[in-house]
């Protein structure tokens, strides 16, 4: 049996922050030998995932940190993420469709497009609110030889 | 934010010099693009060959920056790398713009009218 292999940094929910977390988790997908395509996509999720904590857990105090743990197993890739911030509200987590596109360029979106782009790409998306802390968890499946 | 414009063949061509067009730099972006394209009607080839990452703000800025050229010109995309092109196709966006393989590409077809 295969043991996953993973990794657990805590940075700060800042958009610099985020982008040293998915900096050392892209070494980490490379180190453990993921495809580039699977690397692309878990880029993307956590991502947005983490963009979310940074636009709106800590809009009220100002600062705070993120916590991300990433577990590789032969299936999947396994992301948790932890933030003390405001609960996220239940209608987040409905489920999204594409933006219609069949406007005038001037009513075309500029947003909205996030937890979209973590629907289609992962799969057990969950959330819970454990003792004052968010836990969101995803996993991406890893494309088979 | 990175970004250079040249004209070629009555297309203006903007070079974005970073590898990352995310939630960091989507503001920068949107207002560099307006500067950079305010001064003239051709329309706008941006390429992207250097960039290997944009997510949802970066999206957001492009398709804000398509807006700020107003309806008759175009933005055309060029050089996309998998990880964007992934973005544009999954959110529908790649239906919204003229994307190119190359600006060699997205510029050849001004060939006649120069």
């Amino acid at each position: 049996m295969t043991l996953p292999i993973g990794f657990d940094i805590r940075f700060d929910a800042t958009e610099l922050g985020v982008r040293g977390a998915l900096s050392q988790l892209q070494s980490f997908l490379q180190r453990s030998s993921v495809q580039d395509d699977d690397c692309g996509k878990a880029e993307i999720v956590v991502a947005e995932a983490l963009n979310n904590v940074v636009e709106h857990a800590y809009a009220e105090t100002g600062n705070g940190t993120i916590d991300l743990r990433c577990r590789q197993s032969p299936l999947c890739i396994d992301i948790t993420i932890l933030d003390r911030g405001v609960p996220v509200p239940v209608h987040v987590f409905a489920k999204r469709q594409p933006p219609n596109i069949d406007v005038e360029i001037d009513d075309l979106p500029e947003g909205g497009f996030g937890w979209m782009l973590i629907q289609e790409m992962t799969e057990n998306l969950s959330y819970q609110r454990v003792d004052g802390t968010n836990c969101l968890r995803m996993a991406i499946p890893l494309r088979r030889e | 934010m990175q970004m250079s414009s040249t004209n070629r063949g009555g297309y203006e061509v903007v070079s974005i010099e970073e590898t990352r067009i995310d939630a960091a730099v989507a503001i920068a972006f949107k207002d560099q693009m307006r500067h950079l394209t305010e001064g003239t009607n051709a329309e706008v080839i941006l390429d992207l060959s250097n960039v290997s990452f944009i997510d949802s703000s970066g999206l957001g800025a492009i398709v804000a920056a398509m807006k700020q050229l107003g309806s008759a010109r175009k933005l055309h995309l060029a050089g996309l790398m998998p990880n964007v092109e992934k973005v544009f196709r999954l959110t529908r966006m790649d239906m919204v713009f003229a994307i190119h393989t190359s600006v060699d590409d997205a510029v050849g077809l001004n060939v006649d009218r120069a």
